[in-house]
C-alpha cells in the first residue's frame, strides 16, 4: 500500500512503471510467502526436490517438525491467498485509478516499445493523435498518427536519440502543426523504459502543451520590440540613467538633439550634456527633479557636440524596484522647445519694440476696429491723450463717439469706414479743439476683425506757417501787381510824356525853322499865325506838364479818408460847374438819397467834376441836355455811382480807351485828355472800378464808379 | 509815277505838324496830292473806301501814307497792322512819323512791316529828296533799329 500511495503521488505515471512496481511487489509478496511455505513442486528444481527428498527421508524429525510448520503455513497461505485476492482486487483497482489520473494529467503520455510501436497513451495524447480511445493507438508507429511524415520522422528521430543514446531528453520544445493548422507548442520529456535489469524496454514520452506560455512569450517579446522601437523611435529625445546617473539608454530623437550617437554617451555621466557653467544648475534641477516621485516640467539646455544648445523641455519618471523602495532607472523624455523659444523670444522683443514705438512716436498712432457704424480704439501711442485729453489707458475700447464731439466722431467713423471698405489708404486733414492734424488711414484684416491703422500728425504750426505763406504770397502777388500796375503806368507815362510833351516842342522848333527860313526869304505873311502856333504850343506844353505833375500827385499823396456825404459833394461840385451848366441849359438831375461814404474828399470831387465837365462838354449844345447824378445796385453789395448824360455817346471800341492818358476821341475837342485818366487814377486808390456804359453814337453816356465796398457803409 | 501828282495820305492829330508837312511839301515843289486825316479810325475808312472804289471814289489810293503813332481812337500801330494785314493796302508804303524815338515803338513798328520810321521834327530836305526817288527812300532814310 505504501508503494500504491507513493506510485500514486509520483509526479510522472507511468503505468508500466506502475506495473512493474506492482510486479516487484508481487514479487516480494511471493518470496515472503516463499519464506513460510515450502514452494510447490513444479516450481522446484530437481536438485531442490532431490534435497527436500533427502531432507524427507534422511530427518523424519526434522521433516515433523517442518510438517507441523508446513501445515501451519499452508493455513497461512490460504491466509495470504485471501490477503493476494484482496490485493488483486486492490491493483485493479488503483489500475482504474491510474487510468482516471492519466486521462485527467494535464499533458500527453505515451509510451512506446523498443520497437518505437506505441503501447499506451493517455486520453489527451489520443485526442492529440487522432483518435477516440486510447487503446487505439496499440501497435501503432508514429507514421500512422495525424501529422504529416515531416512531423512523424521529427518525432521519430528524438525517439530514436533516446533509444541509441540510453538518456532521457527532459523539457525540450518542439511544435506541431494542429487540425486547425494552428502551431502548438509542446514542452517535451522522453524516458528510456528500463526494466528491472536495466535494459531499455521502451520509452515513455510526456508532452506538456506550452502553447500558450510560448505565445505569451512571443507576445511578451513583442511588447518589448514594440516598447524599443517606441523608445528608440520617438519623436521625443528619450534617456535613461541609473542612480549613479549612467546614462543606459539614448534614442534617436536625442541622438538628433545632441548630436552626439548614443555610442558616445551610454555609460557615461550624464553631466556631459550639458554646458559646463550649467552643470550645476541642470544637475540641481535634476537632482530636484529626482527626489521626487516626478519630475514636474522644467526647462534644460542641453550642450551640442557642435557646441550648441537646445533648450528642452523636460519630464521624467523614476522606475522602482518591485518592492518600491528603491529608484533603479530614471527614464526622462525631452521636448526640444528651442525654436519655439527662439520664436517667443522673437515674438515678445518683436512686441516690446512694438510697445516702445507706442510710448515713444511722437506721431500719433492708432489701431481701430471698424464697422460701418462705429470705430472703436484697439491701441494708441502713448501720446494720443494730447488730442484726446483723455489717458491712454481710458481711451482702449472707447467708441469715436464716446471719444470725440458728435459731428467730428460721425466725421471720424465715415472716414474710417470709408477707407476699409474701400481698402484703400485715406488721407484726411481734420480739425479739432483749434488743432489741426493730418491723418493717414489704412485698412487690414486681423484675426478676423475689420481693422483699421493710422498715423496723424499735429500740423497746426505748418498750417500756421501756410496760412502765413499763404496771405504773404497773396501780399506778394498783389505788390507785384501793383508794381506790374505800376510799371505799366510808368511805361504809359513815359510813353506819353515821350510823345505828348515832345509834341509842343516839335511845333515850336519846326514853326521857329520855317520862320527862319520865312525872314530869309524875306516872306513875312505866315509871321504872325507861326509864332501864335508856338506860343500855343508852348501853353499846351505848361498845361501837359501841370496835368502830368497832378496825376502823379494822385499815386503818392493820399489825403486821410473822411466821411463825405455824397449829396453834399454833389452839391459843391454842381456850384462850382453852375456857370457852363447854366451856359448850356442843361438838366442836371442828382438823386437826393445818394449815401455818406468815407473817401479822400478832395480827389472823390475832382472825379465828380471831371465827370460832370466831361458830360457837360458832350451835351452842350445838343437839344435838352440833361445830366443825372445817382447810384444804383444792380443786385451787387457795392452800389455803383454814376453821372449819365443824353449826350453825344462813345462807341463801344472806345470804352476803354477814353480812360488812357491825353487820349482824346476828338482831335478838336477841348482838354488834353487827362480828365478821365485822373478819375480812373483816383478811383483806383480807393480800391475801387471805372467803366463807362453807352450804346453808341447819339445815345447817351453813362460814367460809373464804384468805391471800396468799406468806404461807404 | 513820275509826272503825276504824288498822292500821299497824311495821318496826323496835331493840325501844326499836319501844316509843317504840307509846306515843306510845298515849299520844296513836289508835286502832289495831300489827304489829310486826324486819327486812326478816319485813315482807316479812307484807305478801306479808296480800296473799294478806286477809280470813282472821291478818296484816291495813296502813293504813300505818312503815319503817324500817336492817334486818336485807333493809334498808328494798330492802323499799320491792318493796313499790313490787307491784302489791297499791304503793298503801299507806310513811313511812320512820330514824336518819339523810343524803342518799343520802332520795334512795333518794324514788327508789323512799316516801310520806314522817322522822328519828328522831320529833315524836310532829305524828306523832299527822298520824295524825288521814292524807290530808294527807305534805303537812304530808315532808321532801324538796329
Amino acid at each position: 500500500m505504501k508503494y500504491l500511495q507513493y506510485l500514486t503521488s509520483v509526479h510522472s505515471i507511468h503505468r508500466i512503471v506502475l506495473i512493474t512496481i506492482c510486479s516487484i511487489l508481487i514479487d516480494e509478496i511471493f518470496s515472503t510467502w516463499l519464506l513460510h511455505f515450502l514452494p510447490p513442486m513444479q516450481w522446484l528444481s530437481e536438485a531442490v526436490l532431490d534435497a527436500l527428498m533427502l531432507l524427507v527421508t534422511i530427518t523424519p524429525t526434522i521433516y515433523l517438525l517442518v510438517l507441523r510448520p508446513l501445515t501451519h503455513f499452508v493455513v497461512k497461505i490460504e491466509e495470504e491467498k485471501n490477503k493476494l485476492q484482496k490485493s488483486e482486487l486492490r491493483y485493479s483497482q488503483s489500475e482504474q485509478m491510474l487510468n482516471i489520473v492519466l486521462d485527467n494529467f494535464p499533458g500527453s503520455v505515451f509510451w512506446k516499445d523498443k520497437e518505437l510501436k506505441y503501447l499506451g497513451c493517455n486520453r489527451p495524447f489520443a485526442k492529440l493523435a487522432g483518435f477516440d480511445h486510447s487503446s487505439e493507438i496499440i501497435g501503432k508507429t508514429e507514421f500512422d498518427l495525424r501529422w504529416d511524415a515531416v512531423e512523424a520522422e521529427k518525432f521519430r528521430a528524438a525517439d530514436v536519440e533516446v533509444m541509441n543514446s540510453g538518456k532521457e531528453k527532459l523539457h525540450f520544445v518542439e511544435s506541431m502543426v494542429n487540425k486547425n493548422e494552428s502551431v502548438l507548442w509542446f514542452e517535451k520529456s522522453k524516458i528510456p523504459l528500463r526494466d528491472a535489469d536495466g535494459t531499455t524496454i521502451g520509452l515513455l514520452g510526456v508532452s506538456l502543451d506550452i502553447t500558450e506560455r510560448i505565445k505569451g512569450e512571443e507576445e511578451l517579446r513583442e511588447t518589448n520590440d514594440y516598447l524599443q522601437n517606441l523608445f528608440q523611435y520617438a519623436n521625443a529625445p528619450i534617456i535613461t540613467w541609473d542612480p549613479s546617473l549612467v546614462i543606459t539608454r539614448f534614442n534617436n530623437a536625442f541622438v538628433e538633439l545632441s548630436g552626439y550617437p548614443a555610442g558616445e554617451v551610454v555609460g557615461k555621466n550624464i553631466e556631459m550634456l550639458f554646458a559646463k557653467d550649467k552643470v550645476r544648475s541642470s544637475m540641481a534641477l535634476i537632482n530636484e527633479a529626482i527626489s521626487g516621485e516626478r519630475w514636474k516640467t522644467v526647462e534644460i539646455e542641453i550642450q551640442q557636440k557642435d557646441g550648441g544648445a537646445r533648450t528642452v523641455l523636460w519630464n521624467s519618471a523614476n522606475i522602482l524596484s518591485k518592492d518600491g523602495s528603491t529608484v533603479v532607472s530614471t527614464i526622462a523624455q525631452g521636448h526640444d522647445i528651442t525654436d519655439r523659444k527662439k520664436a517667443e523670444m522673437a515674438l515678445q522683443e518683436s512686441n516690446e519694440l512694438l510697445s516702445s514705438l507706442m510710448k515713444h512716436s511722437p506721431v500719433y498712432i492708432f489701431v481701430k476696429e471698424v464697422s460701418p457704424v462705429e470705430s472703436s480704439v484697439l491701441n494708441v501711442s502713448q501720446n494720443f491723450h494730447e488730442v484726446t485729453g483723455v489717458p491712454v489707458p481710458k481711451m482702449v475700447g472707447k467708441t469715436m463717439r464716446e471719444l470725440f464731439p458728435a459731428e467730428f466722431a460721425e466725421k471720424i467713423i465715415a472716414d474710417d469706414w470709408n477707407s476699409f471698405s474701400k481698402g484703400t489708404v485715406l488721407r484726411v486733414e481734420e480739425e479739432l479743439n483749434g488743432r489741426f492734424y493730418s491723418t493717414i488711414k489704412f485698412p487690414f484684416i486681423q484675426g478676423g476683425r475689420n481693422i483699421l491703422g493710422g498715423f496723424t500728425i499735429d500740423i497746426t504750426e505748418e498750417r500756421k506757417a501756410l496760412v502765413y505763406a499763404e496771405e504773404t504770397l497773396k501780399k506778394l502777388q498783389e505788390s507785384e501787381n501793383e508794381l506790374r500796375q505800376k510799371n505799366t503806368e510808368l511805361e504809359q507815362f513815359t510813353y506819353t510824356v515821350s510823345h505828348d510833351l515832345k509834341s509842343p516842342l516839335i511845333t515850336i522848333k519846326g514853326y521857329s525853322g520855317g520862320l527862319l527860313r520865312d525872314l530869309s526869304n524875306g516872306r513875312h505873311d505866315r509871321f504872325d499865325s507861326d509864332l501864335r502856333r508856338i506860343a500855343v504850343a508852348a501853353d499846351k506844353m505848361t498845361l501837359l506838364l501841370e496835368n502830368l505833375l497832378e496825376l502823379s500827385r494822385i499815386g503818392r499823396i493820399v489825403n486821410p479818408p473822411s466821411e463825405i456825404s455824397l449829396n453834399e459833394l454833389t452839391h459843391d461840385v454842381l456850384s462850382l460847374l453852375s456857370g457852363p451848366i447854366a451856359k448850356c441849359n442843361a438838366t442836371i438831375i442828382v438823386q437826393p438819397d445818394l449815401p455818406v461814404v468815407t473817401a479822400d474828399r478832395t480827389r472823390l470831387h475832382e472825379v465828380l467834376q471831371n465827370l460832370v465837365e466831361n458830360a457837360l462838354k458832350f451835351t452842350c449844345g445838343r437839344p435838352e441836355p440833361r445830366i443825372e447824378i445817382g447810384m444804383r445796385r444792380n443786385g451787387s453789395v457795392e452800389p455803383i455811382f454814376f453821372v449819365r448824360d443824353n449826350g453825344k455817346g462813345i462807341d463801344p471800341r472806345y470804352h476803354e480807351t477814353i480812360f488812357g492818358l491825353f487820349n482824346k476821341l476828338d482831335v478838336s475837342s477841348d482838354g488834353t485828355g487827362i480828365g478821365l485818366a485822373l478819375v480812373r487814377r483816383i478811383i483806383d486808390v480807393h480800391g475801387g472800378r471805372t467803366w463807362v456804359e453807352s450804346e453808341g453814337i447819339d445815345h447817351g453816356a453813362t460814367f460809373c464808379f464804384t468805391l471800396q465796398s468799406n468806404n461807404h457803409l | 509815277m513820275s509826272g503825276e501828282p504824288l498822292v500821299i495820305l497824311l495821318v496826323e492829330d496835331n493840325p501844326d505838324h499836319a501844316e509843317l508837312v504840307k509846306r515843306n511839301l510845298e515849299d520844296f515843289k513836289v508835286a502832289n496830292t495831300i489827304y489829310h486825316v486826324e486819327d486812326g479810325e478816319a485813315a482807316l475808312i479812307y484807305l478801306r473806301e479808296c480800296g473799294t472804289y478806286t477809280s470813282k471814289s472821291k478818296f484816291i489810293r495813296p502813293d504813300l501814307i505818312l503815319l503817324d503813332l500817336r492817334l486818336p481812337r485807333i493809334d498808328g500801330l494798330e492802323v499799320l497792322k491792318q493796313i499790313k494785314n490787307d491784302s489791297s493796302l499791304q503793298s503801299i508804303p507806310v513811313v511812320i512819323l512820330t514824336t518819339s524815338d523810343a524803342e518799343r515803338d520802332m520795334a512795333m513798328a518794324y514788327e508789323y512791316h512799316a516801310n520806314s520810321y522817322v522822328t519828328k521834327p522831320v529833315d524836310f530836305d532829305n524828306l523832299a529828296f527822298l520824295l524825288k526817288d521814292l524807290g530808294y527812300y527807305w534805303l537812304a532814310w530808315n532808321k532801324r533799329p538796329w
